[in-house]
Formats: C-alpha cells, sequence, structure tokens
C-alpha cells in the first residue's frame, strides 16, 4: 500500500496494478463520456438525462488519472498466480448454459456447465466430475423445474423431444 | 408503552407459524453455506434470492436475514475447526480460535463463539428497536439536499472503513453509480448505455452483478490457491466452558458487544470491521497480550460478539434511512425492492409489522442458532470434509439457474459471465468490488435526488452546503476523506487489517 514516509529504496518498486487499473478506469470513463455525450445534457436546474453520467465519467477519468499518476508504490501484499484455467472455464461455463438452456433444457444444460467448470480445478477426479455433475442435472431438474415450476423444459427441442 | 406495542406487534408477526418456518430455513441454509469454504454471505445470499421472489416481505426478509447470520455463525466454524475463515469477518476468529482447537478445546471455542454471539445478538437486538425509530423520525424532516449528502456520506465512509488502496475505491464507487444508471432515465424516458438490447432497458439487475461479482469472482480467487486446504479436523471432545473459561469471556464479550453495534451503525461499518476492531482492542486491554494467536478465548469471544452485533445494527442505517452499509445491505434492499417495497424513514410507520418482525425474528434466529448448532455441530464437521472441487460447480449451477429465472433470459446470464470476468480482473488489480455495488444500488437514487435538489434551489449548488444537515453530512463525508490521507491514521488504518499476517 502507499507509504509516504518509506524508505527511499522502495519507491522505485512500482506498483503494475496501479498503473492496469488506472489505465481501465480511464477507459470506462472515456467510454461512458463519449456514450453519454449522446444524451440531453440539460442546465443544472434541469439536469438532463446526460448530466449525471457526464459529471461521473470525469470524475471517473480523474480518480483514474490519479491512481495511474500517483499509487505506484508497490506494498506489501500476497499475491497468488492466476488461474487462467479458471479465468476461461468459469465463464465459459456460464456462457454455455445461457446458450443452451432453452433449446438444450435444464438437464443437459447443467450437466455440460458443470463439466467444464468443474475442469477449472487443478485437482480433477474424472470418475467424481461426472458423478457431480449427473447428480446436479437430476437435482436442479428436479428442485427448479419439477418443484418450483421454474418454465423451463427437462430436456428440449434440440435433442429432438 | 410505545416501545412495548411495538415489540408486541414484532413478536406477532416473527412468531407465526410459517414466518418462525422461513427463519428456521434461513439460518440452517445460512450455516450450511457458510460452513462451506469460500462461501460468503454475500454470494450465500445472492444465491437463494430468487427463492425469496414468491414470499411475502416479511417472510422473505426474515429468511435473508437468517441467511445472513446463519453464514456468519458458520464461518466462525470452519474458522476454529479448520482454521479456515469461512467469511471475511471470521478472520481474526481463525487466530485463536484454531490454536484453541489444536489444544483439545474446539468444543469450548465453538461454545464461545455460539455463546457471544447470542448476548451480543441480544443486545444489538435491543438497540436497533430502540435507535431505529428516533432516526426514522428526524429522518422523516430530510429533503433531497439531505439525502443527497447522506449518501455521499456513506459511500465515503465506506471506503474509508474498508481494506485497500483508497482512490481506487473511489473508482469503483463512481464506476458502479455510472453502471447503475444504464436504463431507462426516469425522467425523461431516455435509454441509457443500453446498446439497442431491449433486455437493458430496465437497466441491469443488482442480483446479476452481485452473482457475477462475488459468487463466480470468489470461485475463481479460491482456485488460485487450491490445495492449500488442511483437511485434518480436530475432533470436538467437550463443549462446554469450565468456570475459568466464563470469568475470562465475561468481558470480551460485553466490549465486543458494544464496540460491534456503534461500528455497525457507521455506514460502510458492519460486522467485518467491527471483528478486527475488537480483537485489536482486546489485545491491547488484556493482561497477559503474548497468550493471543497462541488460543487465548478472549481472542474468541470478544471478535464473535463483535461482528455478530455489528452484523445485525448494520440494519439500522439500511431499514431507517434506505442507505446500505455493506454489500449485504444492498442486497437486502434489492430484495425489499423487487418485493415493491421502498425501504426508508417512512417503512416504520408504513410497515410496522415488517419493520418489527424483522426485528423481532433477529432474536429468535440467534436463538435458533445457539439451541441448533451446538448439538449439530458434528453433522457442520462432516460438511468441512466435502472438497472445493465438488463445491463450485454447484456454486456456477445455481447462481446460473437462479439469473436465468429473474427473468427467464439467456442475456442475463451473458452478462453474470461478463461481472464475473469484470471482477476477478478488478480484484487481482487490488480494487474490491464492494463499493461498487455499493455505487450501483445508490446510483439511480441519488441521481434522482441531485436533480430534485437542484430543481428546488433553481439551479444553486450551493444548497448543498446552505441547508445546516445537508452540509454538516458533507462535511463529516470531507474530514474523514482528510484523516485519511493523513499518514498517520492512513497507517493505522492499514494495520487494523492486516492483523491476520
Amino acid at each position: 500500500m502507499m507509504q509516504d514516509n518509506a524508505p527511499l529504496a522502495r519507491t522505485d518498486r512500482r506498483d503494475p496494478t496501479a498503473l492496469y487499473s488506472g489505465l481501465l478506469f480511464i477507459a470506462f470513463g472515456i467510454g461512458f463520456l463519449v456514450i453519454g455525450s449522446g444524451y440531453e445534457f440539460g442546465t443544472a436546474r434541469q439536469m438532463g438525462p446526460g448530466y449525471f453520467p457526464r459529471v461521473l465519467s470525469i470524475l471517473l477519468i480523474a480518480l483514474g488519472a490519479i491512481v495511474l499518476l500517483f499509487e505506484r508504490h508497490a506494498g506489501e501484499h500476497k499475491e497468488t498466480p492466476v488461474s487462467y484455467r479458471a479465468l476461461l472455464l468459469i465463464p465459459l461455463a456460464a456462457v454455455v448454459f445461457a446458450f443452451s438452456i432453452r433449446g438444450a433444457g435444464i438437464v443437459p444444460a447443467v450437466f455440460v456447465s458443470a463439466l467444464i467448470c468443474s475442469c477449472a480445478s487443478p485437482e480433477l477426479k474424472a470418475r467424481i466430475v461426472v458423478l457431480v455433475a449427473a447428480t446436479l442435472a437430476v437435482f436442479s431438474g428436479a428442485v427448479f423445474v419439477k418443484g418450483l415450476g421454474l418454465p423451463i423444459p427437462l430436456v428440449g427441442p434440440w435433442l429432438g423431444m | 408503552m410505545e416501545f412495548l406495542d411495538h415489540l408486541q406487534l414484532g413478536i406477532e408477526t416473527a412468531f407465526s407459524l410459517s414466518n418462525l418456518f422461513y427463519c428456521l430455513v434461513g439460518v440452517v441454509l445460512g450455516t450450511l453455506i457458510g460452513v462451506l469454504p469460500g462461501l460468503g454471505p454475500v454470494p450465500t445470499i445472492a444465491m437463494l434470492l430468487p427463492l425469496t421472489f414468491g414470499l411475502p416481505p416479511v417472510s422473505a426478509l426474515i429468511m435473508l436475514s437468517g441467511i445472513y447470520y446463519g453464514a456468519q455463525y458458520g464461518g466462525s466454524t470452519t474458522s476454529i475447526l479448520l482454521n479456515l475463515p469461512g467469511e471475511s469477518a471470521s478472520v481474526v476468529t481463525v487466530l485463536d480460535g484454531y490454536q484453541m482447537a489444536r489444544r483439545g478445546r474446539a468444543g469450548v471455542a465453538l461454545a464461545t463463539a455460539a455463546i457471544g454471539s447470542f448476548v451480543a445478538g441480544t443486545v444489538a437486538t435491543l438497540v436497533l428497536a430502540m435507535f431505529a425509530p428516533p432516526l426514522a423520525r428526524v429522518a422523516l424532516n430530510f429533503g433531497p439536499a439531505e439525502y443527497f449528502s447522506l449518501m455521499v456520506l456513506g459511500l465515503i465512509a465506506s471506503v474509508i472503513l474498508a481494506h485497500g488502496p483508497l482512490v481506487r475505491a473511489l473508482a469503483m464507487i463512481v464506476l458502479g453509480l455510472l453502471l447503475g444508471l444504464i436504463g431507462t432515465d426516469v425522467t425523461s424516458g431516455t435509454l441509457r448505455y443500453t446498446f439497442g438490447r431491449a433486455e437493458m432497458a430496465d437497466g441491469i439487475n443488482f442480483v446479476i452483478v452481485a452473482m457475477g461479482m462475488f459468487g463466480l469472482g470468489e470461485i475463481m480467487r479460491n482456485l488460485e490457491s487450491s490445495g492449500a486446504r488442511g483437511m485434518v479436523v480436530e475432533k470436538i471432545t467437550r463443549l462446554m466452558p469450565t468456570r475459568e473459561d466464563f470469568r475470562r469471556m465475561a468481558a470480551p464479550i460485553l466490549r465486543g458487544t458494544v464496540l460491534g453495534s456503534a461500528l455497525g451503525i457507521l455506514p460502510g461499518g458492519g460486522a467485518m470491521l467491527s471483528s478486527f476492531a475488537s480483537y485489536s482492542l482486546e489485545k491491547k486491554l488484556s493482561k497477559h497480550p503474548d497468550e493471543f494467536g497462541r488460543g487465548a478465548i478472549e481472542g474468541v469471544a470478544a471478535p464473535e460478539s463483535a461482528n455478530n452485533a455489528g452484523a445485525q445494527t448494520s440494519y439500522i442505517p439500511m431499514l431507517t434511512l434506505g442507505i446500505p452499509s455493506n454489500p449485504v445491505m444492498a442486497l437486502m434492499i434489492g430484495a425489499l425492492i423487487i418485493q415493491g417495497i421502498q425501504p426508508g424513514p417512512g417503512m416504520i410507520t408504513e410497515q410496522a409489522p415488517l419493520f418489527w418482525g424483522i426485528v423481532v425474528s433477529m432474536w429468535i434466529g440467534n436463538l435458533l442458532l445457539l439451541v441448533l448448532n451446538l448439538p449439530m455441530v458434528g453433522l457442520w464437521v462432516r460438511l468441512l470434509t466435502i472438497p472445493y472441487y465438488m463445491l463450485f460447480p454447484v456454486v456456477l449451477v445455481i447462481s446460473a439457474i437462479g439469473v436465468y429465472s429473474l427473468n427467464n433470459s439467456a442475456f442475463d446470464v451473458y452478462l453474470m459471465a461478463a461481472f464475473c470476468v469484470l471482477g476477478y480482473v478488478f480484484s487481482r488489480l487490488r480494487c474490491e468490488p464492494a463499493p461498487l455495488l455499493l455505487g450501483f444500488v445508490l446510483g439511480p437514487m441519488m441521481e434522482e435526488y441531485l436533480r430534485r435538489t437542484m430543481l428546488l434551489s433553481r439551479g444553486d449548488p450551493l444548497v448543498l452546503i446552505t441547508r445546516p444537515i445537508s452540509a454538516a453530512l458533507l462535511a463529516v463525508a470531507t474530514l474523514g476523506l482528510l484523516m485519511v490521507l493523513l499518514p498517520a491514521f492512513r497507517r493505522k488504518r492499514e494495520q487494523i487489517f492486516v492483523e491476520d499476517d
């Protein structure tokens, strides 16, 4: 974290997360500003739909710039390696679920997405993974569709039903 | 006696058979999920929220509250038995709780946590019942300017009292406010930031943001460090603390309760800060501070009481002002809005059975936890042995189904996936997702209050500092920000949160 009176040697350690997060905030700020410029600004007395978004966008850009320019000292914080497998597979599992729920029905959609996301774990045991996915698929069908009555087919038209 | 009338109303509501049932379901589900490592109250509540849509508002809130303190209680169980905090508020309990367990005093540590939580819960319920109505009466006189300033104060306080780099937390709030504006502008009907998608016209449901950033984001953070889980569960022998134990835990429980109740009321306070602060306090007051970290019973009693007290008094700003002081309260506000109730100072009188029912149910929930959990500790322990690779697919699937069922819309699930990636990227960049969620919930309200303020003042922004209450609120916010910029205070703020390193 930021430390003003840290020894001089420490100030050389730039915090890379400040750089990236600063840039990310600025990018978001510019995005909101550009899209928001199409909305009517109005006056201070009669704020239009573009007033508050524009003020906030500029504020976000300013805060991003402060992070980028001034928060550069790396403090002591734990760094675990990024799990790229999880970063890819967890969202993918959700996307596959969303894509297939209507066409394939809840049982196949849950089964496949549970299989995909299970692969994100480094301690993978094929048998157990299939067992968990199958149990979950049956459970979801029974509880959410049969029990709670969600309007989702158990097995959908893609599978000819 | 107005107070007794209210309490009676609450008792009638909370003791109805169905509400008792939902309270029980809530605390059991909450404990169940809180015990599972890596699942704190926020993803738990977000995940189970869709289950409450069909319930009447009182029952829904009672069940969600039950989940909240159940999850906290479950979190302390994993801390003590596994050296693994089930959620952030029990991080400090790990320090002495696990050490007690290693010395064969796991049962006593669990009992201490339960007794402390119960005492604290009882006191905090009374605090809530006594302080909420007068606060709401004051708030009834608030105009839009006061509300706007109050929200500014709430948001600023939430980052001052949190941990992590400050400016990034402020930026996260602003980003949250902006994301909250997505959808149809209520005054002009203009569609904002919807990219032409009809699904976005009503804005993004906050459940999607909460599930993506907290539920799924948490899975990704847990998978980073998997394999590190120790599976050695300590044997539980005796539950009953000795007389010496009772003597040593009494004062810390009371101090923890008082500190937790006070910190919980502050915007941005709540369970986590309370537990950290009370642990530091006990360590300072203790005659033998060297015992801390080596199984001091005070180190379990104080933070466990404080976090429970803080959790309950954090309902005060939510129920009286409609302002969430932490992400859990943001979820509660979301739940109320889905039920068609706008939380605010009018709620106590307009929705009296709801308000008092919730208050009384908190005490019932605490009693249920005390009665249920100690005998059932064996069952919870067995749950702890479920490996994580079997758990997170369950979380993912339930979250996906939950989000899909909000509007039967696949688009919502795609959005959840996007927020999951965004939340993970931000947390890698040391930007906490919690302030974003608070901003997200408050965004549309802040815009509306600012708009009304400016309309009433004919476009003069100075009204925010000429009206005394509004000015005072903004002054406190500014003062808070300035204090954090002072190096001495900044170090203190960091110290509170590094106790576990």
